[in-house]
């Protein structure tokens, strides 16, 4: 009996055999090869009002961004250092947790991080997923490991039930991850005044404003801080009109940015050219933290990085322009 | 014998055409499949280009940001995590060409990759002095020329020489003599000593000057390095071998369609010869083989049943052993709870009164797990009877003094043991079993009392006992079922018991290659009488005779 039903099976799919060899891609296809499309008025993009997001996802990562049961001590917490209340970064020049050493490069916001082209100071990683292994394993940070992490989450049932809940292997390196990055690629700022200037409406920034961004453009600064992010599109030295090091002195491990990722000379002291978006709310300023008013550190870009000096109230318009980059996260306006 | 062949022939045709057909199925170069890998091939292409072009509109300062290449480039990626899966249908070897491909590509874009950076850097930094040189030079030049000291005069010339030949060589680039006269000139400038205090400007000037005559010339190289990095060669390679691999596939399955349209046809072929032959086969053989067929069954239905039987024993022998230990179980736990908590204050007679009742129900468990072990192996055929020699009088004397004990104030012992016993060939373990548990029945049940009449005497070479009791009887409709395990009559009443007493004496008795009759009157009493042969010869291996067990064997051995 079950040869006749496979004889039968046999001569069905016997019929079924139609010659099937057209089947190509059909090269029709091709939007992607359509030309850029942005035009040289505008160097710089609105943020995305909204990006595309797995909410469940994004409140698990956002119950592991902020419990410090992840750290080696618990002790910190990713928010420890990264306020989303604030500009994203924790308002010190370098960080220094209780029994951790002390950083050595100033903290970054975590805000807009997917229009980011690389991560870190230095640009070391292209994707998040591979970040997080950082914040997780540095002595600076939560000193610990992944295989530690999922066995205290393991530890926990509450835990167990929202993983599983998600991700029917639980809890893992790689669920905790996704989950994290998932909450990372939500970490965004839109509507800020200058956005919504952008998007046409002319009174969301005053007269001033406008000058600043005009500076900002013709001064030169928009030839390292333009895209999307309004900078996090490059890698820059700093110096490049003038030797910043040279005339600072005292180069620590930290000013080597760059350098301490690829070891090639002409590495030294390039930095990753750092988002501008917040930046009103994000000093003290530059990788070392070394700089706290937004005064200062446009003075030190217009000298070191443009070499044509500014004058008191050229500044103060571009800090003013700046100012309009604040955005809004989760509907309330960065501080 | 054709038959045979014609059956091996249909099978095996049919077999390999569904495995053809399985393999087929997994390996066939789907539209999708091809689909997908071609489509990222072109993705890439086009992705390449775009890179290209934005490049170079860049160099042109034609493009506002770097968005666009940063995004090209972070496609291209993922689209390179695809392509290093290479599809199903391709063999090994083409899997390793494809793989030494890809790589060979992913080297290629990483090199791209890197000039990119080089030149999105570069780049950035000339076009803001491109836009920046000349103004501040002009800006320079004309209020140098506006001053009336004629060291400001000199000044502005050389800065407008500086102008003219670094702008040259921003607009016609790659022209040697160009860049060697803005070289000749910013060094005149900068080696001009500064008589009018314009020095901060002039460095400006030289600054950018020098940033565009350097970088200009660095930006052309990387852009011509990336432009000829062969990204776009590596994707036709890739492109041609995998084309190349789906092609051979597509021919390949061709050929298995044709192969399976042969053994499906053998197959059918097969099959038709073997249907006819199975028809024409005799009718007697068909009968006999439905008899044949039909004993089997009957013989399964047996076994089913005898299996269901042991199964219902099994668990009636669960459910009343479980039962029946919990009950001295739980004495045993309290008394030892109670002993624990209270002995060093109690009495030693209240102490001792728990104790006892510890080794009384200890003792009861002992001898129901003896029944059961009797029972059990009895079940299973391994009841051995082991004879031995025995002084009998001596022995029974012995087993009468040791029950007597047990006996209340209600029931007295009477027992006439013939001395002519004397030693005979038995098993005192068997013996032991027998005649214990019908004495403690008969004092069990005669609840009200009155003498238990106990004779053993001999009778040739056999050993005969006697057991008699005027307790409640044995109803007659339970006669059929008496010596089941955990059978219990229907008028026990309150009076505890387990329902394998009878069972074992029964199994016990028949181990012995001995006899057992009794004679009831419900009421009255009940005579056991047991005979068992003594002689040395008699060494019966009696196995217990289970009828339906007899019945299966028989079946299977016909
Ligand atoms: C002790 C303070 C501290 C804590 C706690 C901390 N970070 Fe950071 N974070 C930093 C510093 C400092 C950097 C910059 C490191 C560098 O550039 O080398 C950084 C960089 C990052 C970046 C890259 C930002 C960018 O644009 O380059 C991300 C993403 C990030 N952290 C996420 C996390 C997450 C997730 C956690 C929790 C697991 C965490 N951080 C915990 C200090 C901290
Ligand atoms: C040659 C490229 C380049 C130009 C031109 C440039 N910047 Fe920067 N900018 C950088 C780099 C690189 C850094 C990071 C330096 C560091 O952290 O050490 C930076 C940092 C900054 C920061 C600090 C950001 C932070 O979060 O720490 C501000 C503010 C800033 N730039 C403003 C400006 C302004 C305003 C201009 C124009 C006057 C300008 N930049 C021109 C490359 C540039």
């Amino acid at each position: 009996m079950r040869a006749r039903t496979l004889a039968f099976v046999c001569g069905l799919w016997l019929a079924g055999c139609v010659d099937e060899t057209s089947d190509q891609a059909s090269p029709s296809q091709l939007d992607l090869l359509r030309p850029g499309t942005a035009t040289i008025d505008d160097p710089i993009e609105p943020l995305p009002l909204s990006v595309e997001v797995d909410a469940r996802k994004v409140a698990l990562g956002q119950r592991l961004f902020d419990d410090p049961l992840l750290s080696g001590n618990g002790k910190q917490a990713c928010s420890t250092c990264h306020h989303l209340a604030n500009g994203g970064d924790d308002g010190r020049p370098k960080s220094h947790q209780e029994d951790r050493q002390p950083a050595i490069l100033n903290t970054p916001t975590v805000f807009n991080l997917v229009f980011n082209f690389k991560y870190h100071w230095g640009g070391g990683y292209s994707e998040l997923a591979a970040q997080l292994a950082v914040p997780v394993e540095s002595p600076r940070v939560y000193a610990t490991t992944f295989d530690e992490i999922v066995k205290k989450l393991q530890g926990s049932a509450d835990y167990r039930r929202a993983f599983s809940a998600i991700y029917p292997e639980g809890i893992t390196k790689e669920t905790l991850t996704d989950a994290i990055v998932e909450l990372e690629r939500s970490f965004i700022t839109p509507n800020a005044p200058f956005d919504k200037f952008m998007r046409g409406d002319d009174s969301a920034i005053s007269e001033r404003q406008k000058a600043g961004y005009a500076l900002f453009k013709s001064h030169g600064c928009i030839s390292c801080h333009q895209g999307m992010n309004v900078g996090g599109n490059m890698f820059q030295k700093l110096g490049v009109m003038r030797e910043f090091f040279e005339e600072r002195g005292e180069v620590g491990p930290g000013d080597l940015g760059r350098y301490n990722v690829t070891k090639r000379d002409e590495d030294r002291h390039v930095f990753r050219v750092p988002s501008l978006r917040n930046v009103a709310v994000t000093g003290p300023y530059f990788h070392d933290g070394s700089v706290e008013t937004l005064e200062e550190a446009v003075q030190v870009m217009s000298e070191y990085q443009l070499g044509r000096p500014l004058t008191k109230e050229q500044v103060s318009l571009i800090v003013e322009f700046l100012g309009t980059l604040t955005g809004e996260y989760q509907g309330k306006v960065l501080q | 014998m054709i038959r045979r062949y014609t059956r091996v022939l249909w099978v095996v045709a049919a077999v390999a055409a569904g495995g053809f057909a399985a393999y087929d199925v997994r390996y066939k170069p789907g539209p999708k499949l091809n689909d997908r890998y071609s489509r990222d091939l072109r993705e890439l292409q086009a992705l390449d280009a775009r890179l290209d072009g934005e490049v170079m509109r860049s160099r042109q300062g034609l493009v506002a940001h770097y968005d666009e290449i940063v995004r090209a480039r972070a496609a291209e990626d993922a689209v390179m995590k695809r392509l290093a899966l290479a599809p199903e249908f391709a063999r090994p070897n083409e899997k390793q060409e494809l793989a030494d491909l890809v790589s060979r590509l992913s080297v290629a874009l990483e090199e791209k990759s890197a000039l990119v950076e080089e030149f999105k850097t570069e780049n950035a930094v000339l076009r803001n002095s491109v836009r920046f040189f000349p103004v501040a030079a002009k800006e320079l030049r004309d209020s140098l020329l506006a001053d009336p000291d004629p060291d400001a005069k000199r000044l502005a010339a050389e800065v407008n020489d500086v102008l003219v030949s670094v702008l040259e060589v921003h607009d016609v680039p790659g022209s040697g003599e160009g860049r060697a006269q803005a070289e000749a000139a910013i060094e005149a400038l900068s080696n001009e000593a500064d008589p009018v205090g314009r020095d901060r400007d002039v460095d400006i000037v030289l600054r950018h000057a020098k940033a565009i005559v350097e970088r200009g010339g660095r930006v052309d190289a990387i852009t011509n390095a990336l432009l000829a990095v062969p990204t776009a060669r590596a994707t036709v390679e890739v492109d041609v071998a995998h084309e190349r691999a789906f092609r051979r596939s597509l021919s390949d399955s061709a050929r298995r369609r044709i192969i399976l349209l042969v053994l499906g046809f053998a197959a059918l072929v097969a099959f038709g010869v073997d249907t006819i032959l199975r028809l024409s086969r005799s009718a007697a053989q068909e009968r006999a083989a439905n008899e044949r067929l039909a004993e089997a069954n009957r013989a399964l239905v047996r076994e089913k049943e005898r299996e269901r039987e042991l199964l219902d024993l099994k668990s009636k022998f669960v459910s009343m052993t479980s039962h029946e230990f919990r009950t001295p179980l739980s004495v045993i736990l309290s008394s030892t709870e109670l002993l624990e908590a209270y002995g060093d204050r109690w009495s030693p007679a209240k102490r001792a009164d728990h104790f006892a009742r510890i080794k009384n129900a200890s003792a009861g468990m002992e001898d129901m797990l003896d029944s059961i072990l009797v029972i059990g192996r009895s079940e299973m055929g391994r009841l051995e009877c082991n004879p031995a020699a025995l002084d009998l009088t001596r022995w029974t004397h012995h087993l009468v003094e040791t029950f007597r004990p047990t006996l209340g104030a209600k029931h007295r012992l009477v027992e006439t043991i013939d001395p002519e016993l004397e030693e005979g060939f038995a098993d005192e373990k068997l013996l032991n079993h027998i005649l214990t548990n019908l004495l403690s029945n008969a004092v069990k049940y005669s609840p009200e009392g009155g003498d238990v009449r106990f004779d053993a005497r001999r009778e040739g070479d056999s050993a005969v006992f006697v057991v008699a009791d005027k307790g409640i009887g044995i109803p007659k409709q339970d006669l059929a079922r008496l010596f089941d395990s955990f059978h219990r009559c229907s008028n026990v009443g309150h009076i505890r018991g387990t329902g394998l007493g009878l069972a074992v004496v029964k199994r016990a008795v028949d181990a012995h290659g001995g006899t057992l009759e009794l004679e009831s009157t419900e009421g009255e009493g009940t005579t056991f009488t047991v005979k068992v042969p003594i002689h040395e010869r008699v060494v019966p291996a009696a196995k217990p005779s289970e009828p339906q067990r007899d019945a299966t064997a028989a079946a299977r051995s016909s």
